[in-house]
């Protein structure tokens, strides 16, 4: 019962429940000759509206809700039947009232949503109750007496029914409500699914592309090695039986060999670069040109290479692939001025609006501005194996090294004039000088 | 035969071939017991299968251990032969196609001796293994018992 007159809705209908009996107790009392038997269809009205009340403070379906309403304007008729029209005292306003509480029922089953209809029913709803009311306690139909119960219990039922309504409406608000609050919670788990799922994909994609990569270097390796190494053997051991084109034949067998073997390394590497996990620190390139300069130099130290490296440059980027990006762009630079009489190769940079760019400068063999599309395109060459060797994925790696930290790589050149590549390593790479 | 031996390791008939020649080109090893995967490799080390009742008192003076192999792998077989107290010492030179950063570091963390890649350049590949022979026979001293 505590809960029942916790709610405001229902603590109201019961006072104002309360006034009306009172107050139509009184009302039979000072009425002379009023019969007893009065009281019985009013506190059947009564418990209508407390059934009601209850039915709602219980959460009962619109449905049953909809059947107590009707039953009670059932009873409203069966009251106004019982006074008026079965002892022959009906009037044409009896049967009017009537009407309007049939009226009422079957407007009921309609769910009156808009706050228009509400007040409609709500107004049959008073009018009906209270007439039948009026007419129970009284045994009577006067039109006129029936005025002050009206007024009581119509404010009742409209009270009540306002209420109920209210609340209801309250009860899909939270329903509504609680449903979009499922279905946020809901798209976000399947968001959080989704994500998780998507992560273990690309995991499983890079896991397989690691297992691949592993049997590319184990497995590709050793027919290679085979082939090179007897075909050598074949030269040291039967080399005396073979004639010059022979031995020639297998020369460039293992020339080929050696080529694939290139190959199968730049793609390695390549592919480590698109997919190791990158990490920024501040990174001397002057050191790490120097290093590879070095490097260069004593690799054909018949050359005369002069290498110009500005001091002190300092960019944070990922050590590792910045090694591997200075190292094809030094290596490119010192295969293209093979043929330059007094090669020069410069790393500097030049200082834009946009921040700073790295150049590379040659002045080796150069090439066609019209092929520059192709420069930086895995696999293709702009000169031919016999001038210049090389498998064609250098400036690939270089491209790919350069887009993941987020900057650009462009090539300028001209045929004989040498080779010119700038390159940025994105808005967190340009750093102190 | 008194020659130390060498444990080949190595399930490529080619890269058998060609390390045996390299080898004994120079007279670098005669004695050299070849596995061809991993089971037999710890046959041999073991006394088990094949090698039952083989004196287990005479070890190789260095095992060339290739990694992708049938049945164990190669750093099975290091794992192995690290967690056996007879064989704990034992000179373990892994010589693999394999150049991936995680093969060598697994190989060193179990305990490799050296890890050594096969070159696809004969030339190199033969330098290497006859390196290999010359430091771990004749430059490199070993207990005469582990």
């Amino acid at each position: 019962m505590r809960d029942v007159l916790a709610s405001r809705s229902t603590a109201a209908a019961l006072v104002v429940l309360t006034g009306t009996g009172a107050f139509c107790a009184i009302k039979l009392w000072l009425t002379p000759g009023a019969a007893l038997s009065g009281y019985a269809p009013l506190l059947g009205l009564a418990l209508f509206q407390v059934v009601v009340l209850m039915c709602v403070q219980r959460g009962a379906t619109t449905s049953l809700l909809e059947r107590v309403l009707v039953a009670d304007m059932a009873a409203v008729c069966a009251a106004i039947a019982w006074a008026g029209v079965v002892p022959g005292r009906a009037t044409g306003s009896d049967f009017f009232l009537m009407g309007l509480a049939m009226l009422g029922a079957a407007l009921v089953p309609w769910r009156p949503r808009s706050q228009a209809t509400l007040a409609v029913v709500a107004a049959i709803a008073i009018l009906a109750n209270a007439y039948g009311a009026n007419a129970a306690m009284t045994g009577t139909v006067d039109f006129r007496t029936f005025v002050p119960a009206a007024v009581l219990l119509g404010a009742s039922v409209y009270t009540s029914y306002t209420l109920q309504a209210a609340e209801l409406q309250s009860a899909r608000a939270d329903l509504l409500r609680r449903s979009a609050e499922a279905e946020t919670r809901e798209q976000s788990m399947m968001l959080e699914r989704n994500v998780l799922e998507r992560t273990a994909e690309f995991q499983a994609a890079n896991d397989e592309l690691e297992a691949f990569s592993y049997s590319v270097s184990h497995d590709l390796r050793a027919p290679l090695r085979a082939m090179d190494a007897l075909s050598q053997a074949l030269l040291e051991d039967y080399g005396a039986s073979l004639d010059i084109d022979a031995r020639d034949y297998l020369q460039r067998i293992r020339g080929e060999t050696g080529r694939l073997g290139d190959l199968i390394d730049d793609l390695l590497r390549l592919s480590r670069v698109t997919r190791s996990i990158m990490t920024r620190e501040v990174v001397d390139l002057s050191a790490v040109a120097s290093i590879e300069a070095a490097r260069l130099r004593s690799s054909c130290p018949q050359r005369d290479v002069q290498f110009v490296i500005a001091p002190g440059m300092h960019a944070s980027c990922d050590g590792a692939l910045v090694r591997v990006l200075l190292e094809n762009l030094l290596g490119n630079a010192f295969k293209f001025t093979r043929k330059t009489a007094r090669a020069r190769i410069e790393f500097g940079f030049e200082q834009h609006d946009s921040g700073r760019v790295y150049v590379v400068r040659d002045n080796g063999v150069g090439f066609d501005m019209a092929h520059v599309s192709k420069v930086f395109e895995a696999f293709e060459r702009l000169h031919s194996a016999d001038d210049f060797e090389g498998t064609g994925i250098g400036l690939t790696t270089a491209d790919r090294i350069v887009r993941r930290h987020g900057g650009t790589i462009t090539a300028h050149a001209q045929p004989g004039e040498g080779a010119t590549l700038r390159f940025t390593l994105g808005p967190a790479g340009e750093e102190i000088s | 035969m008194n020659d130390p031996i060498v444990l080949l390791v190595e399930d490529n008939p080619n890269d058998e071939l060609l390390t045996i020649r390299a080898l004994r080109k120079e007279n670098i090893a005669n004695n050299i017991v070849v596995a061809r995967d991993g089971q037999e490799a710890l046959d041999y080390l073991f006394g088990n299968g094949a090698y039952a009742g083989r004196d287990l008192s005479v070890l190789p003076q260095v095992m060339l251990l290739d990694l992708k192999l049938p049945k164990v792998s190669g750093l099975e077989v290091l794992a192995r032969v690290r967690a056996d107290e007879r064989l704990k010492a034992l000179p373990v030179v892994i010589l693999t196609s394999s150049a991936m950063d995680r093969d060598i570091v697994d190989g060193y963390r179990l305990g490799a001796n050296s890890y050594v890649q096969k070159s696809v350049s004969a030339e190199d590949f033969r330098q290497a293994v006859q390196r290999l022979g010359l430091f771990w026979l004749l430059v490199n001293k070993v207990p005469s018992t582990f």
